[in-house]
């Protein structure tokens, strides 16, 4: 167990007081996650550096698509990378070889990324270096979307042959995301999806967020990408 | 699946509530999950009893309060369930409403003996 981030913290619960036998707690299942997240949150800030969490479906392509905007971006900005994987380090292994820094979470029963891992493994990076940190989740639409890491903004990955109704379906996730890629647009006439209507459910689950469409394998779309990412690192630069 | 996890938080919460305010027993633990928090009920009760062996909960039952994904239209401020409705308002066809419930996951309290 660690000291710096209090794992052993105890949490502060209050006892009703007119009844012996039931109690009142409200507590957060998750607010230890929340309560670190909100420290990493602090940490970013102070750095400087621009936090993106990347998360989707297993093989949605978070991956290859990481891999073309390091290569494109790399010239312009210090990127970083941390990578949730269960088993393998071949994400890692691969985004490396862009050139950038990779460290790998190894989760191995954990479906997702929670805010301590994340705190822990910023010990690898001077993170005053950087100013683009991208997170790349464990794959899994449901579960990385209870869990705060602190980061500044939340990318679904949503791939094209994942079909339409993927937001409909799995909801929690799009409701806090601030941009939804919707990828392998490549594959749209072979597959016969209909990518506006994809992006109407988006909308109409999370309304504040942004869509895009893009091939990570041809490239197309993925200007728009990273001039997103572009205002981003410039407006926290910009700050204080 | 990442309830066993969750569930050995809420069961870390418990004992260590417990063993500050000198409580033996507990004999059920009440949650509170919305249907869109990611966690799946059925899941949790499973893990609920894996978790709770040579614990202060040992024996304690789990009680599990559903809370529906409910919004209200900004247009009309018609309450409805999301899910049902995919998402757009059933009065008035409106997109844009706020949040009421659906993403609890809370520890709603004990029982103690
Ligand atoms: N056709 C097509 N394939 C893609 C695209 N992006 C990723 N892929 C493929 O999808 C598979 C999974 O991609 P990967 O990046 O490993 O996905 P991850 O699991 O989300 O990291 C690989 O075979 C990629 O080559 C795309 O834009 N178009
Ligand atoms: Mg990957
Ligand atoms: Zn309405």
């Amino acid at each position: 167990m660690c000291e710096t981030c209090g794992c052993q913290e105890t949490v502060a619960l209050h006892q009703q007081e007119d009844s012996k036998r039931k109690i009142e707690l409200e507590e957060k299942v998750l607010s230890k996650n929340d309560r670190l997240a909100e420290r990493n949150r602090g940490v970013f800030e102070a750095m400087k550096v621009v936090v993106v969490n990347l998360v989707s479906s297993p093989g949605a392509g978070k991956t290859t698509l990481l891999e073309r905007t390091i290569r494109e971006l790399k010239s312009e900005m210090t990127i970083g990378v941390i990578v949730g994987d269960q088993q393998t380090d071949r994400d890692a292994k691969r985004l490396e070889s862009t050139g950038v820094k990779a460290h790998q979470i190894n989760t191995i029963d954990a479906c997702h990324l929670d805010a301590h891992m994340i705190r822990h493994s910023l010990d690898q990076f001077s993170l005053s270096e950087f100013n683009l940190l991208f997170i790349e989740n464990v794959g899994n639409l449901i579960c990385p979307g209870a869990f705060d890491l602190g980061e500044d903004f939340r990318v679904v990955v949503l791939a094209t042959t994942e079909g339409e109704d993927k937001p409909l379906k799995y909801p929690g996730i799009f409701l806090d995301s601030h941009l939804v890629l919707l990828n392998k647009m490549d594959l749209v006439g072979v597959l016969k999806v209909d990518p506006d209507q994809c992006l109407s459910f988006v909308k109409r689950v999370n309304p504040l967020s942004s869509a895009l469409c893009v091939s990570a394998r041809t490239g197309e779309g993925m200007d728009k990408w990273y001039d997103w990412l572009r205002k981003k690192v410039m407006e926290k630069k910009e700050t204080g | 699946m990442h309830e066993l996890g969750i569930m050995q938080n809420i069961v870390d919460t418990v004992q260590n509530y417990a063993k500050e305010n000198n409580i033996k027993e507990v004999s059920k633990v009440i949650l509170e999950i919305g249907t869109i928090s990611g966690v799946v009920p059925e899941a949790l009760e499973f893990c609920f009893d894996v978790c709770i062996n040579d614990t202060v909960l040992e024996g304690a039952k789990l009680e599990i309060d559903k809370v529906a994904a409910v919004g209200q239209c900004k247009e009309c401020e018609e309450k409805f369930e999301l899910i049902e409705n995919n998402f757009s308002c059933p009065v008035c066809g409106g997109d844009n409403w706020d949040m009421i419930s659906g993403r609890e996951l809370i520890i709603k309290g004990l029982e103690v003996i």
